[in-house]
């Protein structure tokens, strides 16, 4: 994962013995194959010993479900692009302009701080037909009863849920692009500078090469965080249209035990995706040369 | 030059703003009685939300239930992040790359995914609607921060100070309290506060595996978001935010008592 | 018209002077070494003549243009750091074209400028690899032919050869002495080593404390030495102290006539002394109380009237404990 102590402790199990309580936890919490299992049709408490695939059949072609995959993706591409461009512009403008950052950095950690369900009610309160957005449009005159204030949440385009991801993960990139920056050796933009270069062709072959890693691994983070996060499309979704998470749950409540086992199979698909990508993603990081621009 | 400056100085301050602008609508919304629409500020105000609440058997037992389940999922989690992020840092064995996957995993994928994979067992330990069990599962959402904040941190120190350690002449022990301990105290603290700030804002884990016995005050909290009762959640999360911005400090006061390195 | 005029250049840094009142002038095509300790400004002064570091007063021109407020991406004066800095994420062909990209220059003059230089600096194999893959010596061509790719008025070396053995020192000073030549650049260059000064540079600029001391021409330095803190700094000079008595300098060691009222020392080389066996008891002798073999000189420590004189000669047959007779074949009264 880093890279800067390359020089490794020689030895057999010692490792293995420092890994004991992780393998614990995971076996005592992950250690059972029940929610696979469950996806299969297999259900020891229920009494049913056969496997099955008709849940996968049954549920994966389903306009349903397709349809909410590529809700999915949409609600979560969406707001991590806003994110990284904005959080980005700011840890560079903060970066390179402002003398004394610790005030401003410490209100900025505020978002991250605050849990997800608090703000998704700020935007409700926010954004509602009767909040507080659209009492200052009413009496600006520009709508005339509540009714036509334009629908926010609740719609489908999801513009509640962008708006609560877009304020939590922009202080989120600002964090990691403005922790990357002060480790970057000035010295980099001063020869940049000599050679004659202006300010945005700086910008453009020194900084950004320099935070790609960076850009890389927020964009990975807040995208999957996205995809599988409950709580705001749940609170404040259109529930014609529901996310992957959001449907599996409502799956999952259910007292039909057919239902029950499509929650698995969602879950069981879900996790399967992430795992290969996961693999994908550390091979590409690993063949990457690293490049170093940090202080010594 | 300067124009450029105003521009970034303002789009900063619009910045700033929007951070702290929920806190502002919901320390208003707490004392809201009537708020006509289309009125700018509330007609009328009132403390009865805010006394039913402080009064209210509900309260302490929640603020007490979350904050326990909070230092149980932080103090489990510093005690299993420590070794796995040692091990990571200065070991390489086969394996790895397979442990590196999964402590990415819960960062990921969807909370409901980890939670039905734990239920099942959780029930079979007889952990179902207790604490521990509630701060087991928040544990594991907490430990893809926690081991990357060891691991960055044990080889930012290298190798070198705990064989310098032995070579001197110092056993496991020893060296672990004299060397290691010493340099790692920051990370402690900083995984700790993480651990809490996570646990505390945790909703669905708490609501399937506390199977409604266990009573947060984010479970608290988002059926009045739900059933629109924004007095009472504005109380609520004001609470909830309150939790956790005192606990964030109280650490980081802690930290720079603490500041070696 | 000179090509580089620095006049009374001064900086402080809360309140502690950097740079005191610095002026140099340089033809075009001279090369300056900056000498001087650690932490004296020779760096902070290169840097303000680069126009990376800010200054507090003081004007500088590049040939009668002023660029005393000219940002350093519009001055023609460029920088090789200590370390080189290359940018690790581009090959050697892509950090020599650096500048010259910036220019916004066509692909096909960039190529032709940069296959030269590579021919120059003897990297043409080089041509695709990353700077991590470069010896110390070959970082070193490569930050030299990305600074003068732009043809710059004014090149400016900060102690290039730090990093290098003593093989490839040499190798690196003949080199850079070659290419400035041929492209006619003049330059400044950094070093706390005076052999390299005086063997690399025509001016030589001796710097104490934020100030010049002595600016001259490299043959000249030691004829017009004045000033006694750089006859300490240049560490090969017996320094002896005396007294002012009639118009002369008295001193355990004799009796010189002065020529200014100020002058207080006698100073003489470790190499302008010659020593031999004291035939005459009666004579002033001196004791030889120290001696170690350098290899193609020996040192010896001398005692003559409670006072300590250190000399070098290629004779090592004298001992500890000798008694000798000196004579002093050069000296200077300051």
């Amino acid at each position: 994962m880093g890279g800067r102590s390359i020089k490794k402790i020689e030895s057999k199990y010692r490792p293995y013995i420092l890994l004991i309580p992780f393998i614990i936890f995971i076996i005592l919490m992950l250690g059972s194959t029940s929610m696979i299992e469950q996806s299969l049709g297999y259900n020891n408490q229920e009494g049913i010993s056969s496997i099955t695939f008709k849940y996968y059949e049954e549920i994966i072609f389903t306009k349903v479900f397709l349809e909410s995959i590529v809700y999915t993706i949409y609600i979560s591409v969406v707001p991590t692009l806003i994110s990284l461009i904005v959080g980005i512009y700011m840890g560079i403008a903060v970066h390179f302009n402002i003398k004394r950052k610790n005030r401003l950095n410490n209100i900025i950690q505020i978002p991250i701080i605050i849990p997800y369900t608090v703000y998704i009610f700020c935007i409700i309160l926010i954004l509602m037909q009767t909040g507080i957005v659209s009492r200052s449009v009413m009496n600006l005159n520009i709508i005339d009863t509540a009714n036509d204030f334009p629908l926010l949440i609740y719609d489908k385009f999801g513009v509640g849920i962008i708006m609560v991801y877009v304020l939590k993960q922009v202080p989120f990139v600002y964090f990691i692009i403005i922790s990357s920056l002060s480790n970057m050796d000035r010295k980099y933009i001063d020869v940049a500078l000599n050679l004659g270069s202006s300010k945005i062709q700086v910008l453009r072959e020194i900084v950004l090469p320099y935070l790609r890693n960076s850009i890389m691994t927020a964009f990975f983070i807040v995208f999957a965080f996205n995809f599988g996060s409950f709580e705001a499309p749940f609170l404040l979704g259109n529930p014609k249209y529901n996310t992957l998470p959001v449907l599996s749950y409502k799956y999952f409540i259910s007292s039909d035990i057919d239902k029950r086992s499509y929650s698995m199979v969602i879950n069981t698909i879900m996790i399967i995706a992430v795992v290969i990508l996961l693999h994908i993603y550390i091979k590409y990081n690993e063949r990457k040369n690293r490049r170093n621009y940090e202080k010594r | 030059m300067k124009k450029d400056k105003i521009i970034t100085k303002f789009i900063i301050s619009l910045f700033f703003m929007i951070c702290i602008l929920p806190l502002i609508i919901i320390s208003l919304f707490m004392f809201v009685d009537k708020w006509v629409y289309p009125n700018i500020f509330p007609s009328t105000y009132t403390l009865k939300y805010l006394l039913s609440v402080i009064q209210s058997k509900e309260l302490p037992k929640a603020m007490i239930t979350s904050i326990i389940v909070a230092v149980m999922s932080a103090v489990i989690s510093v005690i299993i992040s420590y070794p796995t992020g040692k091990a990571l840092a200065h070991y390489n064995f086969k394996g790895k790359h397979v442990i590196s996957i999964l402590i990415l995993i819960p960062l990921i994928v969807s909370p409901l995914v980890l939670v039905s994979s734990s239920h099942i067992n959780l029930i079979k330990y007889n952990l179902h609607s207790t604490l521990l069990g509630v701060s087991l599962i928040h544990t594991i959402f907490i430990l893809p921060y926690t081991i990357r904040i060891f691991n960055d941190r044990f080889e930012e120190i290298g190798v070198e100070y705990e064989l310098q350690g032995y070579t001197l002449g110092g056993n496991v022990i020893s060296t672990f309290f004299l060397v290691t301990l010493p340099l790692l105290r920051v990370s402690v603290m900083l995984s700790f506060s993480l651990g809490v700030i996570i646990s505390l804002g945790q909703y669905l884990t708490t609501l399937i595996i506390g199977g409604g016995r266990v009573m947060t005050i984010s479970i608290i909290l988002v059926p009045y978001i739900q059933y629109s009762e924004y007095q009472l959640a504005s109380i609520y999360s004001f609470i909830l935010i309150a939790l956790t911005i005192i606990s964030y400090t109280l650490i980081a006061k802690l930290y720079k008592n603490h500041l070696e390195f | 018209m000179s090509e580089v005029k620095i006049i009374n250049l001064t900086k402080s840094i809360e309140g502690k002077y950097i740079l005191s009142n610095v002026s140099i002038e340089l033809e075009e095509g001279e090369f300056l070494s900056l000498l001087g300790p650690s932490g004296c400004g020779k760096t902070t002064l290169l840097n303000a003549i680069a126009g990376i570091v800010a200054i507090d007063s003081g004007e500088i021109f590049f040939g009668n243009i002023d660029v005393t407020n000219t940002p350093t991406n519009k001055r023609k004066a460029t920088i090789v750091f200590q370390d080189y800095a290359l940018f690790p994420h581009m090959t050697v062909y892509d950090n020599i074209a650096f500048g010259l990209k910036m220019k916004k220059l066509s692909k096909e003059i960039i190529k032709k400028e940069v296959m030269e230089l590579l021919e120059v600096i003897e990297l043409s194999d080089k041509i695709n690899n990353y700077p991590k893959e470069l010896s110390g010596g070959q970082k070193q061509r490569v930050a030299i032919a990305r600074a003068i790719a732009i043809k710059p008025m004014v090149l400016l070396l900060d102690e290039p050869f730090s990093g290098l053995d003593n093989s490839l020192k040499n190798t690196m000073h003949k080199f850079i002495m070659n290419i400035t030549k041929k492209y006619s650049i003049t330059t400044i260059m950094v070093t706390h080593d005076k052999n390299e000064a005086f063997k690399m540079s025509n001016k030589i600029a001796i710097m104490l404390n934020g100030e010049i001391k002595q600016i001259d021409y490299s043959k000249d330095i030691y004829k017009n030495i004045s000033d006694i803190k750089v006859v300490e700094f240049l560490e090969e000079f017996n320094i002896i102290k005396g007294k002012i008595i009639n118009n002369n300098l008295v001193t355990q060691i004799g009796s010189f006539e002065i020529k200014e009222k100020q002058n207080k020392y006698l100073v003489f080389k470790y190499d302008q002394v010659h020593i031999k066996y004291s035939k005459d008891k009666n004579e002033m002798v001196a004791e030889i109380i120290e001696k170690y073999y350098m290899g193609n000189y020996t040192t010896y420590i001398l005692m003559y009237n409670m006072e300590r004189i250190q000399i070098n000669i290629a004779d090592d047959k004298f001992d500890v404990g000798d008694k000798v007779n000196i004579e002093i074949k050069d000296y200077k009264i300051i």
